[in-house]
């Protein structure tokens, strides 16, 4: 991997992470990626910021979702932080939150940044179209 | 021109976004006239869309302001990390003001040549900013 300069590194890296956990429900990512410092600025109400936050996320995102898949548009990476532009799209087979199953398929836009230190993701902040989200479920939040 | 540039481009576009007397210079400050704008539901994926859009807003909000937090730069993109605020002093389409004071996050990722951004993906948490409308 030499000649890559540190964001082309932390670019495949994230690429590497996100499709590990959004698309291969490769849960020992997360220990092998995340850093045990991580701190989620953009967390979903509840679960805790760290590291043991997102394997609850994910564990609770697969139940929900058994068919979550992503699409990565692009990144843009500087230094230490790698932004995505990304699609993720699944059914909701499971409950979501107080939801119950509604059998709905969603595609959903999502931004995001993870900051990358030596090789490992040390913080993530998130925006996503989740008016659009419930909308494709049917549900009104 | 390079990525000093773009960057100039995008701080006098949110100087202008911030400036209620000067607002309408945002559009032409950061974007060519024949820019797309994707991912806003509703209205067309052009800069008289774009106008439409920040219209409504403005009207609900007019103290908006944007704070930038974070830019990613990488050859002719820009990927900007903002927070927003402002105060519903006015009308969001058939919800009367509220009064009250909302802040929320937002990303974009911006194309640029020559300068200007002539192709714009953008989210921010509409669903944050609609539960601080709706909330206690």
């Amino acid at each position: 991997m030499s000649g890559q300069t540190l964001a082309e590194k932390n670019k495949h890296i994230v690429h590497e992470y996100t499709l590990a956990v959004q698309r291969n429900r490769d849960f020992d990512a997360i220990e092998r990626t995340i850093s045990p410092g991580f701190y989620n600025h953009d967390v979903i109400p509840g679960l805790p910021r760290n590291r043991e936050g997102s394997k609850q996320l994910f564990a609770l995102l697969w139940e929900a979702f058994p068919d979550m898949n992503v699409e990565i548009h692009d990144q843009v990476a500087e230094g230490d932080l790698v932004v995505t532009r990304k699609t993720i799209t699944g059914t909701h087979k499971g409950k979501f939150l107080d939801v119950p199953p509604t059998g709905r398929p969603f595609r959903l836009e999502v931004m995001d940044i993870l900051e990358v230190k030596k090789g490992k993701i040390t913080a993530h902040w998130a925006v996503a179209d989740l008016p659009g989200f419930w909308k494709q479920l049917g549900v009104e939040r | 021109m390079g990525i000093r540039e773009n960057k100039a481009a995008l701080l006098d576009s949110i100087e202008a976004f911030n400036d209620p007397k000067d607002r309408q210079r945002y559009f032409t400050a950061l974007y060519t006239p024949d820019a797309v704008i994707h991912s806003i539901p509703g209205y067309t994926p052009d800069l008289d869309g774009f106008r439409k859009y920040y219209g409504r807003l403005w009207a609900a909000f007019p103290d908006m302001r944007l704070n930038l937090e974070d830019v990613v730069a990488e050859g002719d993109v820009l990927a900007p990390r903002f927070t927003g605020t402002g105060t519903n002093t006015g009308p969001l389409g058939d919800m009367a003001p509220t009064g009250k004071r909302v802040t929320f996050a937002g990303m974009t990722v911006l194309y640029f040549r020559g300068g200007k951004c002539f192709e714009r993906w953008g989210i921010f948490d509409q669903m944050g900013l609609m539960r601080q409308l709706r909330g206690g």
